[in-house]
């Protein structure tokens, strides 16, 4: 199957936005977010960093969602 | 803790709410239930809403509200993977779950073993991941029933009994209503639970001024809040593997199948994630219990009664308690219409009578229902003296990441035959269960490999031996067959 050029870059920005970004972020960087200081609130960072991607990882979705895909079918 | 009168009536009340919808389902946007996707989808009518509280009905159990609290309590920082995972597996469902959704739409499908029947054209590799789903669906089941222990024990109840009469109900009302009954009935269940955790969230928010001096007080008591430096590899690996494998949940699937459209999808890879806010309060919440010193006894799974009971009045306790107790009863139904799904679908009708018509298959779905709850009583009953419940999980989430190749990479490489992935199953299988064999079952990191998690070494196992076998296939000009078109693959974007 043969992509056009706009339909290539928008399925490598989906892939990026909704694979990639999370993976590095979440899984592979484990060892640098996984610190006590700086503090947030009271809050380890750990605890902290995990916390708010909850909220960002949502808005990464949405944006794709309204803004990248552009199946015909949707 | 002493409960009045009142708290047991609350107790009953809510608990019995959810049973009479979960029967009431039956009649719900009448169908005519002797046809088997009416029965065992929904008629794959349900929208957004009732999506968003089926699947997450079917993702935040009772499982979640004894386990993550006890798992921060036990080891700390290590069960903040499940909120990574969560991260991991929106987007993949977002980006994935359209694709099959639309070809089970197409051809009918009501479990991820009828897509790969179709798409290898192949039976047997087939009936590999149904038994490989209802292997998993096993230890999910006894989870729920176990995650009910401690409840019934608080309150007095005769627990073996009450396992009995409980599962029983769930039994019924599935038989009685199919999907439509825990939809249903996972509406009152979520409206609960959500009601339980943020009470519980803002009282301990003010208490504690926010959770920051908790925080102090482990830090200086040198107890460890991190991820154990030791654990990071195995952190890593439960996360990715987990929230890969998240989608290849028969339960999962079958709430994906009943949606009404793949937007319906895409929209709850967005809603969904709401529900993650829960994993990380409960996770504080064990180590409210921690801090505090509330368990005394230090058996986990009772960080999170333990704060119930110290800081609230024993009838918003009873509340929280038939939250646990419908948060399991409302699970178990759907994973144990899945497995009937698979056991009807893919062995029945496919190995035993070719021409079931449909009423019959619903009987025989209605049957297994049955047979799939008493089977997870005994399950449940014999390795539930581990206080580590959550590890129960991990096998199944280890042995259902190796059909993988089966149910998605399959979507993508067309060209991907059933030999190549039946061999990549096989060695990932036999990886998994040698080294949950290993150590005995006790855990899912292996500690001979870095305390790697033992799903990930399958994973990797399984794809090399299948890349190995497709290049001898080729090599050999094997063309294999499917039953499906290519213009069945709709969503390329």
């Amino acid at each position: 199957m043969s992509l056009n050029y706009a339909r290539r870059n928008r399925l490598i920005l989906k892939l990026t936005l909704l694979m990639f970004i999370p993976w590095i972020a979440l899984v592979f960087a484990a060892p640098l977010y996984n610190r006590y200081y700086p503090t947030v609130g009271g809050w380890p960072f750990l605890y902290f960093y995990l916390f708010i991607w909850i909220f960002i990882q949502p808005v990464i979705t949405f944006v794709v969602y309204k803004f990248v895909d552009r199946e015909a079918w949707l | 803790m002493n409960f009045t009168v009142l708290d047991y009536t609350v107790f009953f009340l809510i608990v019995l709410a959810v049973i009479v919808v979960s029967f009431l389902g039956a009649r719900w946007r009448k169908a005519d239930l002797s046809k088997i996707s009416e029965w065992s989808i929904g008629g794959r009518r349900f929208g957004s809403v009732i999506v968003w509280f089926l699947m997450g009905g079917d993702i935040y159990t009772a499982y979640s509200l004894i386990s993550i609290p006890g798992g921060a309590f036990s080891a700390g920082g290590l069960i903040l993977y499940a909120t990574v995972y969560g991260a991991i597996s929106y987007p993949f469902l977002y980006f994935v779950a359209p694709r099959l959704y639309l070809i089970a739409k197409k051809h009918n499908f009501i479990t991820g073993a009828d897509y790969v029947n179709a798409r290898f054209d192949s039976r047997i590799l087939s009936l590999l991941v149904a038994l490989t789903g209802l292997l998993a669906m096993l230890p999910y089941i006894a989870l729920q029933i176990v995650g009910i222990k401690y409840v019934l024990e608080a309150m007095k109840f005769p627990v073996l009994t009450s396992f009995i009469i409980a599962f029983l109900i769930v039994a019924a009302f599935t038989i009685v209503a199919g999907l439509r009954g825990p939809a249903l009935g996972s509406v009152i269940k979520d409206v609960v639970l959500w009601g339980i955790i943020l009470t519980v969230l803002v009282v301990l928010w003010m208490k504690f001024s926010g959770f920051g001096p908790v925080f102090s007080t482990l830090e200086t008591s040198g107890k460890n809040v991190l991820i154990p430096d030791k654990l990071m590899l195995g952190f890593i690996t439960l996360a990715f593997g987990n929230g890969v494998a998240w989608l290849l949940f028969p339960n999962l699937l079958t709430g994906i199948f009943g949606s009404k459209s793949a937007r319906i999808i895409k929209k709850n890879s967005i809603l969904l994630p709401v529900y993650q806010i829960w994993l990380m309060f409960l996770a504080i919440f064990g180590l409210v219990a921690l801090a505090e010193n509330l368990v005394p006894s230090g058996v986990s799974s009772l960080a999170f009664p333990s704060v119930l009971a110290t800081y609230f009045p024993s009838t918003f306790v009873v509340i929280a308690f038939s939250g646990i107790i419908i948060g399991s009863m409302v699970p178990a139904s759907l994973q144990a219409l899945a497995s009937a799904n698979l056991i009807t679908r893919n062995i029945y009708l496919e190995f035993f009578n070719k021409n079931a018509p449909e009423s019959r298959q619903v009987l025989i779905g209605r049957i297994f229902v049955v047979v799939m709850i008493f089977a997870s009583l005994l399950f449940a009953i014999v390795p539930a003296a581990s206080g580590l419940i959550f590890y129960l999980l991990t096998m199944s989430y280890a042995w259902l990441l190796q059909t993988l190749p089966a149910i998605i990479i399959s979507m993508y490489w067309k060209n991907l035959d059933k030999y190549s992935t039946g061999l990549g199953w096989a060695a990932g299988f036999a990886v998994v269960t040698w080294g949950l064999f290993d150590v005995h079952f006790s855990s899912s990191l292996l500690p001979t490999f870095g305390y790697m998690y033992v799903g990930i070494i399958g994973l990797a196992v399984n794809l090399a031996v299948l890349l190995v076998a497709r290049a001898i296939v080729a090599s050999l000009n094997y063309r294999s067959t499917t039953k499906l078109q290519p213009g069945d693959y709709a969503d390329f974007d």
